[in-house]
């Protein structure tokens, strides 16, 4: 298949397809041109795309209800190209000309990987193609798949995923987490919220679709589930095995009140002034504090309870610990009080529950190993909300003062649901600080939301990559992409437009499926 | 006409004819500058094709329409053993004080499978009424004294070398123009054999013509119309054709055609001519024949310009390869100079 070079037209280059041609080049294709008399070479993406009909035959026939002629049924396709990448050896500050009448054909993988200017290392995803609410993958002049390499970086400079419930935006994200896992040999923390999605990713994926196989064989690569893989719930919450959640990799936890960050229990409170919850780490630091001094240790989150309820009851006023150990006093209202306590009487049983383990940032920075935190279910969030504020200040710490070099993926699944309270919103603040230090203490987040307006304000500038699923095309036109509505409701399974970072030629995308972690119906 | 064989392979080809570079190199060493404007040649054949009023033209059937069949003319578009051909040419003329230049492209579009195949040839002349000139060229300048009238004769003969030699056997060939008479019709009928030696029958086609053949010869009808296209459109329905009609050149008893009107829709009639002796050979295929065109005139479906299709495809071909030979640039290639008033005024 073949393209003439037309001439250049407000600034794209214009082509019309050969005899030997005989469909439309999707929108997002690459072509490349070969000037054999420099050794110059054009690679152009595919703009605008669209039939055009030679002999415009006129529709009497057909309105006579009489068939017309096959000859005057001919199509060429006419396309609109940008040039992205110029490949010539001159040196006198000039660019090269594509002269007209120049033959173009569809690019290799090798050109396209030049075109892009990714890297050879990262995660691959399928270049992909949309054209008339049609999806299509990118394929080379021997119909083999056109793929992309992901940058790695593009981990540490925060990612966020969008898309509607069924587009592909959790099966994408499992990939990136097992690539980072197995590949990067990263530590993986994720967030479950929502049923089993991230519960199985200890088993190969399995697909009776041909598609997928030969994507997966495009690849080199087969279903496999995460090796070094724990599910971590809380010991107040039973996990569901009936969704064939392999009991073996479920550890039930619970939270240390002799360990744990006071700042972190913050996310327990509900319905009070933020002045309240200011003062409220500090008077549990204080009692943290004296209790390690007094009891060598063993104190439980109970025995804290009683003391405030104590407090409450003589008068209101609390001594107080600040962060840099300075004491003071403080009084609450008594309103505050009463919902104080009936927060901290709410999470009695996330702490100290026997048979369950404590764990902290030793479990979760471990090369290879992908942890999920399990917080679907009731009271599921507010427990989550503490153990990953908790978690997250003693991962920074850990990677501040160099004690781990692991690198360290977070996810968040489902931001819109793990948002929905006070104390998620506090701990989900804490990501702020990463997202924005991430990349020099190699720590990546991705946010995966349904709508992007649920991540919180201010985060959205330190994500460098959006990648959009079928969504809301305002949102993802809000965000830099350059979309349509048609093109967006046309996005099958799987497939985005996307914005990545350091990869700006790739618009539109399919990942693979994950490897471990979907299983499709059969 | 009709074969048990698939149809012959004919490819797309862009032929220059070796008058082309012969005319170029003259222009060259003679230092002659043409003008980078050319202007468009309507063929007029008039002058060749005029009747002497002592001309013979009798009606072959009753006067009146006689219906045809589009579905016929349908299957017979679409039935791989027919191979269905259209001729057209487009010719521009370059003006310059020493001569005049013809720059002629011969288009010729085959119905192949599923697409058109064109065949061009691209001819040029420079035409002078200086010997001088010409003879310095050694004869590659042509000497003329009517360079209009030679310019066409010039014209008609590479048209009629083009076609035969460029035309399958077992074709049915639609040219636009009239069959010629006079002179020129004498080097056409030597051709004749060789057509029907190769099962390839031409029909002609005229529009717009103020012919008075039928008006001034048909009893019935003399003196109440104006011209045949006049009458053939009034005594004429919507897909109907007229009956034939044979013309006889009474100083010349070889120069004969058949000829009838075809109405397709609410315009202007054509005149469809063929030779007389193509017409007694393939008489049972006339009608079939008529048919297609009626169909052909449909497809094309241009009221303010009707034509058959393959014809309207030849022309937009013979157009498009004008163009392919940027003449500017070709003139500066081998070397020739524009004139004063064309560098002053490229831009």
């Amino acid at each position: 298949m073949e393209w003439i070079v037309l001439g250049e037209k407000n600034g794209k280059i214009r082509l019309v397809s050969k005899n030997n041609t005989n469909g439309i080049l999707p929108k997002g294709s690459y072509l490349t041109i070969e000037l054999t008399s420099t050794g110059s070479k054009f690679i152009l993406r595919v703009d605008d795309t669209e039939q055009s009909e030679p002999y415009s035959p006129s529709p009497l026939i057909v309105d006579m209800d009489l068939s017309p002629l096959k000859q005057d049924q001919m199509c060429q396709n006419i396309i609109s190209a940008y040039r992205v990448r110029d490949i010539y050896n001159r040196s006198d500050g000039l660019i090269d000309f594509i002269p007209p009448q120049s033959i173009a054909r569809r690019s290799t993988q090798a050109e396209v990987d030049l075109a892009l200017g990714g890297g050879t290392s990262g995660p691959k995803v399928f270049v992909a193609t949309l054209h008339s609410s049609q999806n299509q993958l990118l394929k080379d002049e021997s119909g083999k798949h056109i793929t992309a390499t992901l940058p790695v970086d593009m981990f540490f400079h925060q990612v966020l995923v969008c898309g509607k419930t069924g587009s592909g935006k959790t099966v994408a994200t499992k990939y990136l987490a097992q690539y980072f896992t197995e590949s990067l040999e990263g530590a993986v923390l994720a967030i479950n919220v929502k049923d089993v999605d991230f519960l199985k990713m200890d088993c190969p994926s399995r697909t009776t679709n041909p598609a997928v196989v030969e994507e997966w064989e495009t690849l080199g690569e087969h279903p496999r589930g995460v090796e070094n893989y724990t599910i971590y719930y809380p010991a107040n919450i039973a996990i569901d095995t009936t969704q064939k959640v392999t009991p073996e990799v479920c550890q039930k936890i619970t939270l240390d009140v002799t360990r744990i960050e006071p700042e972190a229990l913050t996310g327990l409170l509900e319905g009070i002034s933020d002045t309240a919850s200011m003062n409220f780490p500090n008077i549990f630091r204080h009692w943290q504090e004296e209790q390690r001094s007094n009891k060598n240790g063993k104190f439980t989150f109970g025995e804290f309870v009683l003391y405030f309820s104590e407090g409450v009851e003589n008068g209101r006023e609390f001594p107080t610990m600040n962060s840099r150990g300075d004491s003071s006093f403080v009084t609450l209202h008594k309103g505050t009080c009463d919902n104080i306590i009936r927060n901290l009487d709410y999470a009695l049983d996330f702490f100290d529950n026997k048979d369950a383990k404590c764990i902290d940032e030793t479990d979760i920075l471990v090369p290879n190993k992908m942890s999920i935190i399990n917080v679907a279910g009731n009271k599921g969030i507010q427990f989550g909300s503490i153990l990953l504020r908790d978690l997250l200040h003693r991962i920074v710490d850990a990677k501040d003062k160099q004690r781990s070099r692991t690198n360290m993926l977070i996810i968040i699944d489902e931001v819109h649901q793990f948002y929905n309270t006070d104390s998620s919103r506090e701990a989900l603040g804490d990501l702020d600080t990463i997202c924005r230090t991430g990349r020099s203490k190699k720590i990546g987040v991705i946010f995966s939301s349904q709508n992007p307006t649920d991540i919180p304000r201010g985060l959205a500038n330190v994500i460098n990559t959006k990648i959009f699923f079928k969504s809301d095309a305002n949102s993802a036109k809000s965000l830099g992409l350059r979309v349509t509505d048609d093109e967006m409701e046309s996005l099958r399974k799987g497939f985005a437009v996307a914005s990545i970072h350091e990869l700006s030629q790739l618009k539109v995308l399919k990942f693979p499926l994950s490897y471990s972690g979907v299983f499709e119906k059969e | 006409m009709r074969r048990g064989n698939a149809i012959p392979l004919v490819t797309k080809r862009l032929i220059v004819h070796n008058s082309f570079n012969k005319t170029l190199n003259a222009l060259k060493a003679t230092n002659i500058r043409l003008p980078q404007q050319s202007s468009p040649v309507t063929m007029d054949y008039q002058w060749i094709n005029s009747s002497p009023t002592d001309d013979l033209v009798f009606n072959l059937e009753d006067i009146g329409g006689y219906d045809l069949d589009v579905k016929e003319g349908e299957m017979i578009s679409h039935d791989p053993n027919y191979l269905i051909a259209g001729y057209d040419e487009s010719i521009n003329k370059f003006s310059a004080l020493e001569g005049t230049a013809y720059y002629t492209s011969h288009s010729l579009v085959f119905l192949a499978p599923e697409m058109y195949v064109p065949i061009n040839q691209l001819t040029m002349y420079f035409l002078t009424r200086s010997k001088e000139l010409s003879d310095r060229s050694g004869g590659s300048l042509i000497y003329s004294l009517q360079p209009a009238i030679d310019s066409q004769k010039m014209y008609l003969d590479d048209k009629v070398d083009f076609i035969f030699s460029s035309v399958p056997s077992n074709s049915i060939l639609f040219i636009d123009g009239p069959i010629i008479a006079g002179d020129v019709y004498t080097h056409l009928v030597s051709k004749f054999p060789g057509f029907h030696e190769r099962n390839i029958v031409p029909c002609f086609f005229v529009k717009n013509s103020d012919s008075n053949m039928v008006i001034d010869n048909i009893e019935e009808v003399r003196g109440r119309y104006n011209s045949d296209l006049h009458w053939s459109y009034s005594v004429l329905r919507d897909g109907q054709r007229s009956c034939f009609f044979k013309y006889v050149d009474r100083n010349n008893a070889r120069n004969t055609k058949i000829f009838c009107y075809i109405k397709a829709f609410g315009v202007s009639p054509l005149r469809v001519e063929f030779y007389t002796t193509s017409f007694e050979k393939y008489s049972n295929n006339i009608t079939n024949i008529l048919n297609l065109i009626y169909y052909l005139l449909l497809v094309q479906g241009n009221p303010r310009n009707p034509q058959i299709r393959p014809i309207a495809i030849a022309e937009a071909y013979a157009r498009e390869t004008l163009k392919i030979v940027n003449f500017e640039q070709t003139m500066r290639s081998v070397g020739l100079k524009p004139t004063m008033n064309q560098e002053r005024f490229a831009w």
